[in-house]
């Protein structure tokens, strides 16, 4: 089976930002990003909780994503299915999976795997990981195995015992079938047009949408290469169901408030930190690109010129429809959206919030404001680490604020940044 | 003491500089480099990290307890790391076209005199309490580990003079009477202006958030807490979000981080369970 068998399934949302792999909601997301969220959710629940949390969104979306996928190719079989699950998973850059399955479980392996393989190469020099980085392959296996042996849904439980991020030689997991666990409502291409409202218009639209047409038409046929992996733009690039991050970031958020709601604060600091780090990394990372330069021209700084970067790749990523309705360049940034890819789902699986929900969208806005006012583009910068730790040295002279939000009843999300009163 | 080092260097033409830390914070103690842009506290903190690491590893394939010297050589330089004390080792970064046979001499020459510098610090009840403080602290123990000497400190106990590899004196140095510091030639080399203990703080270093000051290094003195956090700075990835990371893990506020001596002993339990998880380490040994 051939990889590109995703492509024709991908399509998307465009008066929304919203893509999606047969009907399943979706984004691309770097390694920078997945591994910091990750991370912040085992360091709120602990390793071993947040593992459960991070494998049970996996399975319930990726479930989804397979089973309407089998439909639409015809695989009924669970040879084929099995063959299916791992060729998709290669395709969205997940890694290579060979999956040796069966009605009571079984086994899985793989050299490469996204999580895994990224976190080595980014902190494996610095930090000896105890525990296995790759509950999203675990909960992908489960998923395979209940649509190939026609199982209940959330009833395979899958366990990671080897983990290349732990130093093992590879990486390797186990099923077995328990009793199934409570699943929640779908959460699909409906849900997520129910929750969006009316399209919005920003400035400098007329500069902004060829380029997310360009790149949509790049991103369409992004594919994982032999490892399975997508590496691009310097980054390692996956393709992930967004229900992923956010059922397991709310779980998380949930836990918390219920268990230490004083640490709730810090949480959302560090949901925002996850999107801050996206941003700098990945519409950097793009922007810096041969790819981007094929299509756009090389950065030249312009606040502008910048900010219609931004809102161009967060649209083509499936971040969603973001609009700036005022920029002053330096000081001032409204950005719009009829929804973002956390709310659609906020309002469809958690209901109502008194608060704005949209941690990943406040940080990446802030983020954006710093991009356009402190990264020398036409200099090339190297976006590395320590470029980072620069930048946050003294502090940001900025802060966001989601004003409106969809998870409290507002007609869109908004999220205005503005300078801080006292420099830091 | 970075004019010191500097004569030092004058007998050895390939080094290039030395990184004196204390074990295990690996926290630095005294720097001299060629490169005045030298960061002297990363520095230190990867000269201590491979020192620890290595121990670590001679410790998994081998039965010897014995700690000798670390030599790392790459194309463009030949560092030698040696333990000084239990609590502290020199990192000499040598030009890698020096012969490695010389090297060993100089750095078995230099680090001699080192432990005999620091020996004299330890030694000196009187600097340890001046370091401290204005005024002794009741809770300071007499006989700290590693000290600093600061500006005002007193005069050290002279070691002995350098018996090998004659370093010749800087041509500005006036005469003097005053004896020469521990890896100084005799006599007429001495610089007289500063007492050994002012050499021994070194050059002024910039500000740095995450580091002690230089004259308040004593790593058994200050709170666990304190030190802790030190290392944890010092080595936790991401370093823009780990304080916040921190916070999350052990539910102890960032203001009251911000204040680690005022921890209790529960939440400094947490605290080290949380820095041993974050960095992936069975031991800080903080």
């Amino acid at each position: 089976m051939q990889k590109d068998i995703i492509v024709q399934h991908r399509d998307c949302m465009p008066e929304y930002g919203m893509n999606f792999v047969a009907d399943v909601p979706t984004v691309f997301h770097c390694h920078h990003f997945n591994l910091f969220w990750d991370q912040t959710i085992d360091d709120a629940l602990g390793a071993e909780l947040g593992t459960v949390i991070r494998t049970n969104a996996s399975r319930e979306a990726f479930y989804d994503l397979l089973k309407n996928l089998c439909e639409r190719v015809g695989a009924t079989s669970p040879a084929d299915r099995i063959e299916l699950a791992s060729t998709v998973f290669s395709a969205m850059g997940q890694g290579h999976l060979t999956l040796d399955l069966n009605a009571q479980g079984g086994r899985a392996a793989a050299d490469y795997l996204h999580y895994g393989h990224s976190w080595k190469e980014k902190y494996g020099g610095q930090v000896r990981r105890k525990d296995p980085a790759d509950a999203v392959a675990a909960g992908f296996t489960a998923a395979a195995c209940e649509l190939a042996f026609s199982l209940q849904r959330e009833s395979v439980r899958t366990r990671e015992v080897e983990c290349t991020a732990k130093r093992d030689r590879h990486c390797s997991f186990t099923s077995e079938v328990l009793e199934p666990s409570p699943l929640a409502g779908p959460m699909l291409r409906d849900q997520v047009q129910a929750a969006c409202r009316a399209p919005i218009r920003g400035l400098m639209e007329d500069r902004i949408q060829p380029i997310v047409d360009g790149l949509r038409e790049f991103t369409a046929g992004v594919l994982g290469d032999e490892r399975g992996l997508i590496q691009a733009f310097g980054l390692f690039v996956s393709q992930h169901p967004s229900t992923y991050y956010n059922r397991s970031g709310y779980d998380a958020y949930r836990h918390v408030m219920r268990t230490a709601p004083q640490s709730a604060p810090v949480m959302r600091q560090l949901l925002r930190e996850a999107g801050h780090v996206c941003a700098f990394n990945t519409f950097g990372g793009i922007m810096l690109s041969p790819e981007w330069e094929g299509l756009v021209g090389t950065p030249s700084g312009d606040p502008d010129e910048t900010l219609v970067a931004c809102l161009a790749i967060a649209r083509a990523l499936g971040f969603g429809h973001w609009a700036a309705t005022e920029f002053e360049p330096g000081r001032r940034l409204v950005l719009q959206t009829p929804a973002s890819y956390e709310s659609a789902y906020y309002v469809n699986r958690e209901g109502r919030s008194a608060n704005a929900m949209c941690f990943f969208l406040q940080g990446v806005v802030l983020a954006t404001m710093q991009l356009t006012d402190r990264v020398p583009w036409a200099e090339r910068p190297q976006l590395t680490p320590q470029f980072y730790a620069q930048l946050f040295k003294h502090g940001l002279p900025w802060q966001a604020e989601e004003t409106h939000c969809l998870s409290r009843g507002d007609s869109h999300c908004e999220v205005v940044v503005t300078r801080r009163e006292v420099q830091p | 003491m970075k004019d010191d080092f500097g004569r030092m260097a004058l007998g050895a033409p390939a080094l290039q500089s030395i990184i004196l830390v204390t074990l295990p914070d690996c926290l630095l103690l005294k720097q001299w480099s060629r490169d005045d842009d030298a960061d002297g506290d990363s520095a230190a903190a990867h000269v201590g990290g491979a020192f620890r690491s290595a121990q670590d590893a001679l410790r998994a394939v081998s039965s010897s307890k014995s700690t000798g010297s670390v030599t790392i050589e790459t194309d463009e330089a030949l560092v030698v790391i040696s333990p000084l004390a239990s609590d502290a080792a020199s990192g000499f970064v040598f030009d890698r076209s020096a012969p490695l046979g010389l090297v060993r001499v100089q750095v078995a020459q230099l680090t001699e005199h080192l432990k005999g510098l620091l020996q004299s610090i330890r030694g000196s009840r009187d600097l340890s309490a001046d370091l401290s403080s204005p005024s002794p602290s009741p809770s300071a123990p007499a006989n700290p580990t590693v000290v600093m000497a600061s500006p005002r400190g007193p005069e050290l106990p002279q070691p002995s003079p350098l018996s090998v590899a004659p370093i010749p004196p800087p041509a500005s140095t006036p005469p003097t009477a005053t004896p020469a510091p521990a890896y100084a030639p005799p006599a007429p080399a001495a610089p007289p202006a500063q007492t050994a203990a002012q050499r021994f703080q070194a050059s002024p270093q910039p500000p740095h958030a995450s580091s002690p000051s230089l004259s308040a290094v004593d790593t058994k003195a200050r709170p666990r807490s304190v030190r802790l956090l030190e290392f944890f700075r010092r080595y936790a990835p991401d370093p823009h979000a780990s304080m916040l990371r921190l916070s999350l893990r052990t539910g102890i506020s960032l203001d009251q981080l911000e204040r680690p001596e005022a921890l209790d002993e529960a939440q400094v339990e947490v605290l080290a369970g949380s820095v041993r998880d974050i960095l992936g380490q069975d031991n800080v040994g903080v």
